[in-house]
This record gives structure tokens, C-alpha cells and sequence, in this order.
């Protein structure tokens, strides 16, 4: 795929996060269950993964800052800091491995649990966000991180033909998809 | 892992890091006006999102709707009450004003006193939910231009919701009342008083996540407050104008050091973030403010 249709995907992964996907979601689970969608994130990831890491740190970069300004987060640079470098960190890993499914998901999975934590940790440092860390796990992250694997698991066929060249249309045959 | 790395990529992570660190700490808190960037890119996403959200929500709605056709009979009796009431209470209203109006000429109120209670209520849509669990905000299409500024109260039909915390031309964002928290730098206590009882006072400090009640604090132990009055806003801390409806009191209970009380407070409007789809936002008359 074209380098020009990537920004656009996941401007619209990003804009479905926080207009799609709260009518989506069964909302009398809301008050308990803080489930947090991660679609930019993904898209940000995938593209670390099957292009490269420095794609996935510029990526990052510009939708983490997105995030901050549109949402305004208490502090600007908090997503940007957190998705560039789980960007960075997914592509580098993608780097030294052959891709296979269950490769990709582990390392989203590593990726899910650094930015998450360390936005948790960023939010406990700045006195943003008061949570005990028990409640933050089962409240909070054990949900989000299964939905978005989920999420993960669910467009990992598209976006991986989406984002490769054709010449690699082989591989992902055989990797048992 | 430094291995991993090799030494350029270390010391440019960590330079990376401390200029970080350093812009956060720059930009903690609620910030108000935004710079030409940030308003740019807040206005093309909002202009987007407002073109998804609506829809979405009206596809939504529309399966609530079906749900909720059984209770169609119910809500028109109730509403149709409602309705009779609200004609009574407009002719007292009318009644009043123009009490007060005379009252007020006969005591030779200056312009700015009398012009203190006229609200301006600017009406908005929501266009976005923040995603992120631990920061209470929505984006509703309305800014600088529609007059919106940081610090105005923001209402639903039902009661006080939020306050604005930024403000872009066309869009700005929301801060809810679930964001309120004792220790927490980026929100802010209201001053509320009850309508039962005018010389009640307490300050709205805590939101509780689990019971998604209010905490209102600093209650005097004579206080005449109690459970099912209604909370307001009291319009002493200068932010939230006085008189908008905040919740009703659920319980009350002397707190920890036992010299104050403490009374918990149901919030009027459900403040599932989702749900709320139409705001008002509330502009205070200030005329200290203009040149």
C-alpha cells in the first residue's frame, strides 16, 4: 500500500475511538469498567511491525500528540511520548523475528501493557489520577488489554495486506493464518 | 536492553525523556487558550468527529427507542404534568421579575447589579468522548467564536455537568464533575449550598468512581442540611454561577476528625459520558472584564 493511505486509516481509527466506539460499547458497564479502546495505537503498532520502526515512531508520534490536543490531557505529551515509543519498541522487536500471528500478537501484548502502564504511571506522577494500582489492574487494564487484543486479532489479515508489498503474499500464507 | 540499543540510541532516549518530562511538567493543568496549532488541529479533528458522533449516536438512539416503546404511555402522562406545572410556575416567574425589577429601581441598583443574574445560555452538541479512563472530558462543537470561554459552567435540562477547561475557535472541551477529586491539581471544588436552605454551605470535593456519588464537604455541624434537599451551586467561588442544580443529598454522616459533616450527594444528571448529547453552556456576566 501506498505510504499516502496510512495517515488517513488511522486518522479514521482515531476518530472512531471516541465517537464509534462509546455507542458501541454496552453502556450500563461504563461506571465499573473503565475498558479504554486503543484503535490509533493499533494502527500505529501494525505499522512499526510491517513497515518499519522509524515509521512507527513517527506515526506514533503525531497521533499521540493528536490525542493530547484533541482530548486535552492534562499534560501534552503524555500519548505522544507513550505511542512513539511503543511504536518504536514494536517495530524494533518485529525486526528481529519472522512475523508470524502469534509473534505479532505477543508483541502488541508487550507494547498494550508498556503504554498503558506507563500512562497510569505518568498520570500517578503528576497527581492526575489517584487510582491504587490494584483497581487500576482489574478495573482498568485487564479489560482494555483483551478488547484491544481482540481488536488486534480481528484486523491483523487486513492490515497486514495492507501495509506489506505483494512480494511478501507467500509468507503470510504459510504463517498459518 | 542497553545492549539492545547501542550508545547514540541511549543518550538520544534519554534526552528524548527529560524533553518529555520537561513539556509536561510545562503544560500541567488546565490551561484555557490554547496556541495556533493546538486550535488548528483541535478544530479539523472536532469538525470530524462531529460528522461520526451525530450519526452514531442517532443509530443508537434509535434502538433505545425501540426499547424504550413500552414506557411511551407513562412518560406522556408525566410529561403532560410537567408541562402544567411549568405554565404555573412561568406566570409566578412573570409575576416575580417584575417585582423584582421595580424592587430593584426603587433602590437605585446600578446597571452591573442588575445585569448580574442575566445568563446567557449558548447551546452545544457533543462531537467526541475522551477514550481515556482516567481523564473525564468531552469536546462539544462550540468555541471562542460562539463566545464559550475557560471556566463557564457547563448544563444539561437536568443539572450542572461540567466546566470548560479549553477552548479552540469552533470546539472547545469539557471537564466533567466525575473528574473532581480532593488532591488532584487539574480540577476544582464547587462551593454548593441547598435550595431548602440558602444558609447551608458546603464545598463538592470528591467524586466517588464505585457508588458514583458526590462528596460535599465542610458542613457545619449546625447546618440545618439534610437528606433528599436539593444541591446548588452557590456561586461564592466565582467560577460556577449561582443556582444550578448539582444533585440531591443522599445521606450525611460526621467525618473523620468529627468537627464538620459530610453529606453524599446523587448527581441530578447521569453522568455516564456517553448519555449526555446536548449542553448548555452558562455565560456569567462580567462586566469587570470588558475594556
Amino acid at each position: 500500500m501506498k505510504n499516502r493511505y496510512i495517515f488517513p486509516l488511522i486518522f479514521l481509527l482515531f476518530l472512531a475511538e471516541s465517537t464509534l466506539f462509546p455507542w458501541i460499547f454496552p453502556l450500563s458497564w461504563r461506571p465499573v469498567i473503565s475498558l479504554t479502546p486503543h484503535f490509533a495505537l493499533a494502527g500505529v503498532l501494525f505499522v512499526g511491525v510491517f513497515r518499519n520502526r522509524h515509521q512507527g515512531l513517527l506515526y506514533g508520534l503525531i497521533f499521540g500528540f493528536m490525542h493530547d490536543i484533541v482530548h486535552a490531557s492534562p499534560m501534552i505529551g503524555a500519548h505522544a511520548f507513550c505511542m512513539a515509543l511503543a511504536g518504536y519498541g514494536a517495530g524494533a522487536a518485529a525486526d528481529r523475528m519472522k512475523i508470524t500471528l502469534v509473534k505479532t500478537v505477543l508483541v502488541m501484548f508487550a507494547a498494550l501493557l508498556f503504554y498503558d502502564w506507563a500512562i497510569y504511571a505518568l498520570y500517578r506522577f503528576f497527581r492526575v489520577t489517584f487510582m491504587p494500582f490494584s483497581e487500576m489492574i482489574t478495573d482498568f487494564w485487564l479489560p482494555t488489554v483483551l478488547f484491544n487484543l481482540l481488536f488486534i486479532v480481528s484486523i491483523y489479515v487486513p492490515a497486514r495486506k495492507l501495509l506489506e508489498g505483494k512480494q511478501d503474499k507467500r509468507e503470510e500464507e504459510s504463517s498459518g493464518v | 536492553m542497553l545492549r539492545l540499543l547501542g550508545n547514540k540510541k541511549l543518550i538520544l532516549l534519554l534526552v528524548s525523556i527529560i524533553a518529555f518530562i520537561a513539556l509536561m511538567g510545562l503544560t500541567l493543568g488546565n490551561r484555557g487558550e490554547l496556541t495556533w496549532p493546538e486550535e488548528f488541529v483541535k478544530d479539523i479533528a472536532g469538525f470530524a468527529q462531529g460528522l461520526i458522533y451525530k450519526p452514531a449516536g442517532a443509530a443508537a438512539g434509535f434502538f433505545e427507542n425501540l426499547a424504550n416503546m413500552r414506557n411511551v404511555y407513562e412518560e406522556n402522562v408525566a410529561l403532560k404534568k410537567k408541562l402544567n406545572d411549568y405554565a404555573r410556575d412561568a406566570v409566578r416567574l412573570n409575576v416575580l421579575e417584575e417585582r423584582v425589577g421595580r424592587l430593584e429601581e426603587a433602590l437605585e441598583f446600578s446597571e452591573r447589579q442588575k445585569a448580574a443574574n442575566n445568563y446567557i445560555w449558548h447551546f452545544a452538541e457533543v462531537v467526541s468522548v475522551n477514550p481515556d479512563a482516567f481523564v473525564h472530558t468531552i469536546n462539544i462543537n462550540a468555541g471562542e467564536k460562539d463566545g464559550i470561554r475557560p471556566e463557564m459552567a457547563v448544563v444539561t435540562t437536568e443539572g450542572l455537568i461540567g466546566i470548560v477547561i479549553e477552548t479552540a475557535p469552533f470546539h472547545s472541551t469539557v471537564q466533567l464533575i466525575t473528574a473532581i477529586e480532593l488532591q488532584a491539581e487539574t480540577s476544582k471544588a464547587i462551593a454548593a449550598t441547598t435550595r431548602e436552605n440558602p444558609d447551608s454551605f458546603g464545598m463538592i470535593e470528591n467524586y466517588d468512581r464505585e457508588t458514583g456519588l458526590l462528596e460535599m464537604t465542610r458542613i457545619r455541624a449546625s447546618d440545618r442540611l439534610k437528606e433528599g434537599d436539593t444541591v446548588i451551586t452557590s456561586g461564592y467561588g466565582g467560577v460556577y454561577p449561582r443556582g444550578l442544580v448539582i444533585g440531591r443529598v443522599v445521606s450525611r454522616t460526621v467525618t473523620e476528625t468529627g468537627i464538620t459533616h459530610k453529606a453524599l450527594v446523587k448527581p441530578a444528571v447521569d453522568l455516564d459520558r456517553t448519555k449526555i448529547r446536548q449542553v448548555f453552556v452558562v455565560e456569567m456576566p462580567r462586566p469587570w472584564e470588558e475594556p
